[in-house]
């Protein structure tokens, strides 16, 4: 029996203990406080006792205000699962985030190049280019690029034929280097056109095509244009030429835009379509410009028997002018400053 | 004062703030821009400004910036305080995340003190975290909206064990202790403040391919374990140090050469 009390009292300390700990630990508000635990924030939005803020007891009131949040921000902490991670007891947090402003502005991703986006129309694929290439002629392996890669070339390009269509007495070397060197502007223009794209900044069209072929029309409008635009107030204060009308730029036309072609079908059928409708193309008949021609035509003629009728009968040319009434009127073409007459005088 | 808001306001933020202590002639409510200028310069998005005056004494602008831009600030005045040095014996380790107490229902009510407190959360609260060590727990920061003032407290937490898992929280007062009163502001339009909150939607795909980067030299088997590889140069065989025997010695001619 003596055993019994001892195990029965024992029990009881230890649920007093328990409940005193409970009572000690938790925390009773009239409204939740809003806990944000992996902040470790706590909102209380209870009515503070504001008499009792303004008095003498200030400190003591926040402080024991601040100790019950803290409290509850324990509590909920404690309550989410725990992991030992050597030797220590750590807390796995969950719950809301509270939002705050970024320091910047979203990444924007960037924006594809105009070949970029080609090929993912089209689905094209990048392979991957071998680092080098087994040569037939050197018979020796030879870089894809870079080191050796030069040298390798040298080697093997040592003589280069003169083709058919090119003067003897050019320099094939002079030219490889020239048609690459062009490839290499080429691209940079490119590069330089995809990252004004990507900024979104106009870029003038390329204006004057090489001078030594015939222009056509447009080619030329588009010269005037580029020119009058090219000064430095960009063509504000340029003055109008006499048929300046002509000048002005074209509307680009809404062309719609055609579908890169999938597959080899598809394009066979394109091609296909295209074909036929050369090969079975009528002419146009125009009805009412046909008439007109017709009209035209039979006028002329009539005109023509009727002159030829005239010219038997033809009578003195007069001209009105010189028999005019009026008397003639002088400094009428001329307007502006009256010309100076006489030696220049400096 | 002025001093005392610098050092023990560094101290609570110390290995994210740089402290300037120069002094300058920048009014942050008549011309941004050389604040502006200065937070570009030390790639910093929240600033704290001190002045003194006749007309506004005992000033501390706090403010923040979104895209090198002005998002919004708020002027208050120092009525009190009590810096961290002055009650002694207490000190807080460095990078130790503040558990943060906003009390009064006006933090939520009123526009203003709601912008202030956002403000707050953004200058005191360091990055979010998933795992938590009790022990990292080690002082609280209450603000208390009293009479259109802001009391600022400053609590150590000590937590004692309670029963099996309970813990009981007691706060000592540490400092910094300030009653601050609000003066002029300037707050965030609705557009700009929703545009500086927008959270992007990242892919999970994205995360596993580290957003498209290539991550090099670093694998992951089957049972998702990390194997990393280490590059090093090649070793020199010659100079490797084996058991030293008198029969394998150089022969003095060659050691002089080498």
């Amino acid at each position: 029996m003596a055993v019994m009390d001892i195990i029965k009292e024992i029990l009881e300390k230890d649920e007093q203990n328990k409940n005193i700990a409970a009572e000690s630990t938790s925390v009773s508000k009239l409204i939740p406080p809003e806990c944000f635990p992996r902040d470790l924030m706590v909102f209380d939005t209870n009515e503070l006792n504001i008499p009792k803020l303004r008095g003498p007891d200030k400190e003591k009131e926040l402080l024991s205000l601040t100790r019950d949040c803290t409290q509850i921000l324990i509590n909920t902490i404690l309550s989410f699962p725990k992991e030992i991670k050597d030797g220590k007891v750590f807390v796995q947090l969950s719950g809301p985030s509270y939002n705050l402003p970024r320091e910047k502005p979203v990444p924007v991703p960037k924006p594809l190049t105009k070949w970029q986006k080609f090929a993912q129309d089209k689905g094209l694929r990048k392979k991957k280019k071998p680092k080098s290439t087994w040569d037939d002629v050197l018979q020796k392996w030879i870089p894809t690029y870079g080191y050796r890669k030069a040298a390798a070339e040298k080697e093997k390009n040592w003589v280069l034929e003169v083709p058919q269509n090119v003067h003897p007495n050019t320099d094939m070397f002079a030219e490889k280097t020239k048609t690459k060197k062009e490839n290499i502007a080429k691209n940079e223009y490119q590069r330089l056109r995809n990252v004004a794209a990507s900024r979104k900044i106009k870029v003038p069209k390329v204006g004057i095509p090489p001078m030594e072929t015939n222009l056509h029309v447009s080619q030329l409008k588009d010269a005037a244009n580029i020119a009058r635009i090219s000064t430095a107030s960009i063509g504000k204060f340029q003055p109008k030429l006499p048929e300046e009308k002509h000048l002005k730029q074209r509307k680009p036309l809404n062309r719609q835009k055609k579908r890169p072609l999938l597959n080899t079908d598809e394009e066979k059928q394109f091609n296909m379509n295209i074909a036929e409708g050369i090969v079975k193309k009528k002419p146009k008949l125009n009805i009412s410009k046909a008439v007109n021609k017709q009209i035209y035509e039979e006028q002329s003629q009539r005109n023509k028997e009727k002159q030829e009728k005239k010219g038997k009968k033809r009578k003195n040319f007069t001209n009105n002018k010189f028999h005019s009434k009026k008397k003639p009127k002088g400094q009428q073409g001329r307007v502006g400053k009256k010309k100076n007459t006489g030696r220049k005088r400096r | 004062m002025k001093n005392y808001v610098g050092v023990s306001g560094s101290f609570l933020k110390k290995p994210h703030c740089i402290i300037l202590n120069k002094k300058h002639d920048i009014l942050p409510f008549n011309d941004i821009l050389p604040v502006e200028k200065l937070c570009q310069k030390y790639d910093t998005s929240l600033f704290v400004f001190t002045s003194h005056n006749k007309k506004r004494p005992n000033n501390v602008t706090i403010g923040r910036l979104f895209d090198g831009r002005l998002l919004d600030v708020f002027e208050l005045g120092l009525e009190s305080f009590e810096s961290l040095s002055n009650i002694k014996n207490f000190t807080v380790s460095i990078g130790i995340k503040p558990v943060l107490v906003f009390l009064g229902d006006e933090f939520e009510t009123v526009h203003t003190l709601k912008c202030l407190k956002n403000l707050f959360i953004d200058l005191f609260h360091q990055q979010e975290t998933d795992v938590a060590h009790l022990s990292n727990i080690e002082y609280v920061i209450t603000f208390a909206c009293v009479d259109n003032k802001i009391l600022l407290r400053t609590y150590r937490i000590t937590m004692n064990k309670m029963g099996e898992k309970n813990f009981k929280v007691d706060l000592d007062s540490m400092g910094p202790f300030a009653d601050l009163t609000l003066r002029r502001n300037i707050i965030a339009s609705n557009d700009l403040f929703k545009k500086a909150c927008v959270k992007p939607k990242i892919k999970t795909i994205d995360i596993c391919y580290n957003f498209g980067k290539k991550i090099k030299n670093i694998k992951r088997d089957i049972f998702k374990s990390k194997l990393g590889r280490v590059h090093m140069t090649s070793q020199d065989v010659n100079k490797l140090q084996t058991r030293k025997m008198k029969g394998l010695k150089k022969a003095r001619k060659t050691r002089n050469k080498n």
